[in-house]
């Protein structure tokens, strides 16, 4: 009777499930993972969950639209007493003449009208 | 009383486990995780490496998410570390798997045996050669022995497909492991 020859990848797995050596977690290795366990406990506190946690609540989406709306409008005010100079104040002399400042630094004196 | 797999390790607030919970998890678990990482591996200094980064990638993991199955977590977390210690172990190696070295063929028994001996270490290497889906598909079937269903479940997959990366891994392997053979006699 011919018998056929087990499949060479049942053979090479009886082989591997059968390999020697410890079937329960040696005493020290245990150990040293309790170790490692506490002191990653230690080393990442919980409150690197709750950080976490906070950022993804933040609402990016309008924290960035406010802060282009103060970007852009900065850039419009800077634009806008570059191009338009506004009085920046006025003194009156003893003399009766005014003196007016403007913000670009021009100073324009008339007399008191 | 024992409490069932599911039920015992259910998660608190959350899906945050308390710190206490642990010493729990490495009894219950622990010997399924270091059975697994040996046979993979066949070595204990690697296993024993493999056992400690599994659960505290596994701590990592329940404070970023909520576990709902943790048997199937850490199969699947000590299937994926062994297979990269196996994978790391023969990248560096940089030299063949020693063959048997018998030139007699005389004794025939003599030869099958230290061929099977020599057929462990040889599957370790075809496995770690495989693509990585295979790879921990056929590990997850025949060396865990969970069922192709239970691997689809593990590995997030449809059942057919896991079917097939078990039956393509399988393939793969017979056909390298009888070229090896070939060659070896």
């Amino acid at each position: 009777m011919n018998e056929e020859p087990p499949d060479i990848v049942d053979r090479a797995l009886a082989r591997l499930l059968s390999a020697p050596g410890p079937q329960e977690v040696p005493a020290e290795v245990m150990d040293r993972v309790r170790h490692a366990l506490e002191g990653f406990e230690v080393e990442r506190p919980v409150h690197r969950n709750v950080r976490l946690a906070l950022r993804e609540q933040v609402a990016w989406a309008p924290l960035a639209a406010c802060m282009m709306v103060i970007v852009v409008g900065s850039w419009v005010a800077a634009l806008h007493g570059a191009l338009f100079s506004t009085v920046a104040g006025q003194r009156v002399l003893r003399d009766g003449t005014v003196w007016v400042h403007y913000t670009d630094g021009r100073v324009v004196s008339h007399p008191v009208s | 009383m024992r409490l069932g797999e599911g039920e015992r390790f259910k998660t608190s607030k959350k899906g945050h486990r308390a710190v206490h919970d642990w010493p729990q998890i490495l009894e219950e678990f622990g010997p399924v995780v270091w059975r697994h990482a040996l046979r993979i591996l066949g070595k204990e200094s690697d296993a024993a490496d493999c056992f400690q980064s599994v659960m505290l990638e596994a701590v990592a993991i329940s404070r970023r998410k909520e576990i709902r199955n943790w048997p199937a977590l850490l199969k699947r977390l000590a299937t994926v570390r062994s297979l990269d210690l196996l994978r790391a172990r023969y990248r560096h190696a940089a030299v063949p798997l020693p063959e048997t070295g018998l030139e007699d063929p005389a004794s025939k028994r003599a030869v099958d045996l230290i061929d099977d001996r020599d057929l462990a270490d040889q599957l370790r290497l075809k496995i770690a050669s495989l693509p990585h889906d295979q790879a921990e598909a056929f590990t997850l079937r025949f060396v865990h022995g969970l069922s192709n269903q239970e691997v689809a479940d593990t590995l997030e997959i449809t059942t057919n497909h896991a079917t097939v990366l078990i039956h393509r891994a399988r393939s793969t392997l017979r056909d390298q492991l009888s070229q090896q053979q070939e060659k070896s006699q």
